[in-house]
């Protein structure tokens, strides 16, 4: 029962840390805090079952396609709203306030473009579960943990080794500096803001086949991707896989060994007190600002 | 800086005042007209007057249109605009034509509070039809009945019927009475022991809680009961729980997007009993669940449809076919069924009242024994405000919907219990 | 001299913007909707009142608030259901639970900044909700939420949406005018200069994790009383409308009013809600469309449109006064 639980855990927490990765890749480059990720998350699902089983393309060329679009979203929003605030000197919070916005309006056209009903994500596998010892799991959780390490490792490889990832962390940490460097600030930006929407776009795709796709499928993982963001350490990229995880991993312990009524009031404890005991996050990411 | 507060403060007080008034100005005047057509109806000579002034019937209506549950307000929307076209088309209400007020409460009491006020007094709405959310009715259905509106209630909870609000009618199930039915329907199935697995709000929380006091009356142990909140997609912690309990059957009392994926996920967790269900389940959680939805059987007035095809129903099939050419597709869920049924009533007690009194239809709908709506006959008669009685027995099998007792009497049945008993 | 006389000129200007607000059920007689519209939006004016002290002045998000909405809600509500203490008493009860309560969440997420604390509140929100809707021995009633009376005041019941307007506009302005005493004293100082640098507040001997608890505390007995009059003017509550996206609505009234003034909430939560109520007929668009106003309002005068209108004021005194000064030295 425990490794069943574990198992569990790790497929519904590796889905967290997906979208606690594009937390962190904003966070990290720069320094901003969004909420639209949950619902991007959607609308990469809806796009994905229109493009996979509407259109009957095959899955590769649908995903690339769902994820591209999702980027160009990401860095249509950054363009059109965050740059024009951020040029505005507001205070972060109205980017928090406008990325609310985004999601309401995402949350509320998907319902209004895709219908109200729970669309149907045909399987992308043939064999539908994998045996782990006596548990077995739908293949696409298996791949969702797959692909949420790999991007993990490639994000955080990306943003430390690479010059552009270097150049997304000297334009959070001074824009005029960076700029004086000859860093294009709003293309990086933009970049970072299309990839945290391209991640999340690939989590709806892997999830929709073991959720089904409907308008608020990303909301609660989007909020739940936050709490394991922060838990990580914000801005740390193998922190939000490993807050992700946790997360995951207690919230399905507390549901199958003590009690599913009140599971995330007692996750939402833990969580507190866990801030309230370490602040910083697990990997002890230094916030940017005061 | 004083004079500019000042100025401010004045601004402010304009902006303030222009809002509310052109907020509200245009409605003020309409709705003096319709109260003087109220005070005319209260006399009795509602039809006459209605005619003269070229009056219309208010039908309101507030649902969840948006959010999680946005499904059967939409579609409880397009029943409605259903059935009040066809009451139009025969003549109206008594001579009287109807219109429709609808409003979004999106789920929230908050919400439906504003809309159900709003309804009452700004539209005058004559009836009204409340939420499928249950914590919505018990919000509003007071201040609806207070307000002589004649309501039907969309929402399958016990509770807001026990309120005593004489108004308030239901033609759609009450789950107090389908618990037991199926309850006898698991002990044909010869099941010992269940789990519960519930939502959390209040009508999911009623229904459990009736169906485990009548397990218990007959017999059947409930050895768990497991509970997820709204939004919730992964239910590993739970089913591992009900796993562990051995159950035969799990009994669930959810909506929407849920049944899916908790079917789905069960069955994948190697469950094979049968799962039982407060309602016909949704046709789009069929399809997400796909074979994974065999061989759950519930209690129920009516059936959901994926195709026209499967549908032997006379009444619902013609309903359905009006449907589909109206609003491109099948009805997911029954709530389009709850407010067609809801919409019959009335218009059967203003045909019987002769008049669109509120008291005199109230009345009227009390002495309503033999309708016959989609979900078969509607009696009111009992003086539970309740229409419907009568319920049948359901199972899955193979991707179709059929009667227990037919599957019971077949070979496909005793086969079905080989295997499990071979198990 | 001067600032006796200018004081006086705003004080008319308050009662003259008082006494307009007192008038307007005559403009909605016999219309109770537009008066219980009315009463919403002053029970927000209060709610996102406390929250701006919280954030408006002393800097600390809070994305919890409608926790201490619940608290006043269901604190009121239970004192009066089961010990039968008037109604005006439990209120304000609720309310000093709710301070209290705020007082001891800050205290140790005081020390949590941005990201950190806005995800605290969250989570406190959160647990507050799971409370009341998993009460220990059932005395919320949970999900089937619970039914209360509404204010009586000596035995005068507030019992129509117009007398509960009176009441509401009585509080508005008592709370309001304590908020401005409370923002221009040492403690209104303090928390201006923890929200501009904490450090350097610290510097000049400020004692800043006293002062953030102070702020906190204030806030949630604002936002608890708000809650408590919402409690006995709809008389029906249930967990369902204390969810985050209460906190949301409140941070975002707020915001689109503009921070840090009096005015600001008053005009966010007037506005706000107007909006949603204009939208009700746009049935299933509502959202939609709210949504996009919301975004478009923000893109094009950040600030709120109260901090927008106040700063485009006084540009213009200033350019009037320039003018004024050219002359005059000419």
């Amino acid at each position: 029962m425990f490794w069943q639980l574990l198992i569990s855990g790790l497929v519904i927490g590796s889905v967290y840390g997906l979208i606690a990765l594009g937390y962190s890749l904003i966070y990290k480059a720069s320094g901003l805090m969004t909420f639209a990720q949950g619902d991007l998350l959607t609308l990469g699902a809806f796009l994905g079952v229109t493009l996979y089983s509407g259109l009957n393309l095959p899955f590769a060329v649908s995903l690339v396609l769902a994820v591209l679009l999702a980027f160009f979203l990401g860095m249509g929003v950054e363009k059109f709203i965050i740059r024009r605030l951020l040029d505005k000197k507001v205070m972060a919070i109205y980017i928090v306030l406008a990325t609310i916005a985004v999601s309401y309006i995402i949350q509320n056209g998907t319902m209004l473009g895709f219908g109200t009903k729970t669309l149907y994500f045909p399987a992308i596998f043939p064999f539908k579960t994998i045996k782990i010892g006596s548990i077995s799991v739908q293949t696409e959780s298996v791949v969702c943990i797959i692909v949420a390490v790999l991007c993990m490792l490639v994000l955080h490889f990306f943003m430390s080794k690479t010059k552009l990832g270097t150049a997304m962390r000297a334009a959070s940490m001074d824009r005029l500096a960076a700029e004086a460097r000859g860093i294009d600030v709003s293309l990086t930006t933009g970049i970072t803001w299309g990839l945290a929407a391209g991640l999340a776009a690939l989590g709806g795709m892997l999830i929709g086949p073991v959720f089904g796709v409907y308008t608020t499928l990303g909301s609660t993982i989007g909020k739940k991707g936050s709490a394991a963001a922060v838990t990580g350490g914000y801005g740390n990229m193998y922190g939000a896989m490993v807050g992700g995880l946790l997360l995951g991993i207690v919230e399905t312990m507390v549901a199958g060994l003590w009690t599913s009524e009140l599971k995330d009031m007692i996750s939402y404890i833990i969580l507190l007190v866990f801030l309230f005991l370490k602040p910083t996050g697990l990997f002890n990411e230094r916030a940017i600002q005061d | 800086m004083k004079k500019l507060k000042r100025m401010a403060a004045m601004l402010m007080a304009a902006c303030m005042m222009a809002g509310m008034l052109a907020g509200c100005g245009s409605d003020t005047s309409e709705s003096a007209g319709t109260q003087a057509q109220t005070t005319a109806a209260a006399e009795g000579d509602s039809q006459e007057a209605a005619s003269e002034s070229g009056e219309t019937y208010k039908i309101g209506m507030y649902q969840v249109m948006s959010g999680a549950n946005a499904i059967y307000g939409e579609e409880a929307l397009n029943a409605l605009n259903m059935a009040v076209e066809k009451m139009n088309a025969e003549g109206g209400l008594n001579g009287v034509p109807v219109e429709v007020v609808v409003y979004d409460d999106q789920g929230s009491p908050e919400e439906a509070v504003k809309a159900v006020t709003k309804l009452i007094d700004v539209d005058q709405v004559d009836a009204c039809i409340s939420s499928c959310i249950s914590s919505c009715i018990l919000a509003t259905a007071g201040a609806l009945n207070d307000a002589e509106i004649i309501t039907f209630g969309t929402g399958l909870s016990p509770t807001y019927m026990e309120q005593g609000w004489e108004y308030v009618f239901r033609a759609c199930v009450n789950s107090d009475y389908t618990a037991p039915q199926t309850v006898d329907l698991a002990k044909k199935l010869d099941i010992q022991t269940v789990a519960i697995f519930r939502g959390q709000d209040e009508s999911a929380i009623a229904t459990a809680d009736t169906f485990s006091e009548e397990c218990e009356a007959q017999g059947i142990q409930v050895v768990t009961e497991e509970a997820y909140n709204d939004g919730d997609s992964d239910f590993s912690g739970q089913i591992t729980k009900i796993m562990n309990s051995g159950a035969d059957a799990v009994f669930m009392s959810t909506v929407g997007a849920t049944y899916g994926m908790f079917i789905k996920q069960l069955r994948q967790y190697g469950f094979e009993g049968i799962i039982l269900n407060k309602e016909a389940l949704p046709t789009d959680a069929v399809e997400v669940a796909a074979d994974a939805a065999d061989y759950v059987a519930f209690a129920a007035p009516y059936l959901t449809y994926a195709s026209l095809d499967e549908c032997d129903d006379e009444s619902i099939r013609s309903f359905l076919e009006e449907y589909q050419e109206e609003f491109g597709a099948l009805p997911a869920t029954d709530c389009a069924f709850r407010v067609y049924d809801s919409l019959l009533v009335l218009w059967e007690g203003a045909k019987r009242a002769g008049s669109n009194d509120a008291s005199a239809v109230k009345d009227a709908i009390n002495q309503i024994s033999d309708l016959q709506g989609l979900c078969g006959t509607l009696d009111f008669t009992d003086g539970s405000r309740e229409g419907i009685h009568s319920f049948k027995q359901f199972i899955r099998v193979n991707g179709a919907n059929m009667l227990l007792d037919d599957w019971m009497a077949s070979d496909a049945y005793q086969e079905w219990k080989q295997n499990r008993n071979t198990d | 001299m001067n600032g006796k006389k200018s004081f006086s000129r705003k004080t008319a200007g308050y009662l003259l913007l008082i006494g307009l607000v007192a008038c307007l059920p005559a403009f909605l007689s016999g219309f109770p909707y537009g008066i219980l519209i009315c009463c919403f939006i002053m029970i927000y004016i209060i709610a996102v009142s406390g929250l701006d002290v919280v954030f408006g002045y002393c800097g600390q998000i809070s994305m919890g608030h409608a926790a201490f909405f619940a608290i006043g809600a269901y604190g009121s509500a239970l004192l009066h259901g089961y010990f039968d203490i008037p109604i005006p008493i439990t209120m304000l009860i609720g309310s000093l639970m709710a301070g209290l309560i705020g007082a001891l969440i800050a205290w140790p997420a005081s020390k949590l900044v941005f990201h950190f604390l806005s995800l605290a509140t969250m989570a406190f929100g959160e647990i507050v909700y799971q409370f009341i809707s998993h009460s220990p021995g059932n005395i919320t009633n949970n999900y089937v939420g619970y039914y209360t009376e509404s204010v009586s005041i000596f035995g005068f019941a507030l019992d129509t949406n117009l007398k509960f307007f009176y009441f509401a506009l009585i509080c508005t302005v008592i709370f309001l005018a304590a908020k401005n005493r409370i923002i221009d004293s040492k403690v209104g100082r303090a928390f201006i200069a923890v929200r501009e640098s904490s450090h350097a507040a610290g510097g000049m001997g400020i004692n800043v994790r006293k002062y953030k608890v102070t702020a906190f505390a204030i806030s949630a007995f604002y936002t608890a009383f708000a809650g408590s009059m919402y409690a006995h003017l709809v008389k029906y509550i249930s967990p369902d409308t204390f969810m985050q996206k209460q906190s949301v609505m409140f941070l975002t009234m707020l915001l689109f009013g503009g921070t840090a003034s009096t005015f600001g909430p008053i005009c966010g939560a007037a506005i706000v809600m107007l909006l949603n109520e204009l939208l009700r007929s746009a049935e299933r668009y509502q959202m939609l469309i709210y949504g996009i106003m919301l975004l478009v309002v923000i893109v094009l005068i950040p600030g709120g449109i109260y901090g927008t209108i106040e700063q485009k004021v006084k540009s213009y005194m200033k350019k009037k006064k320039e003018v004024r000064a050219g002359a005059e030295s000419k």
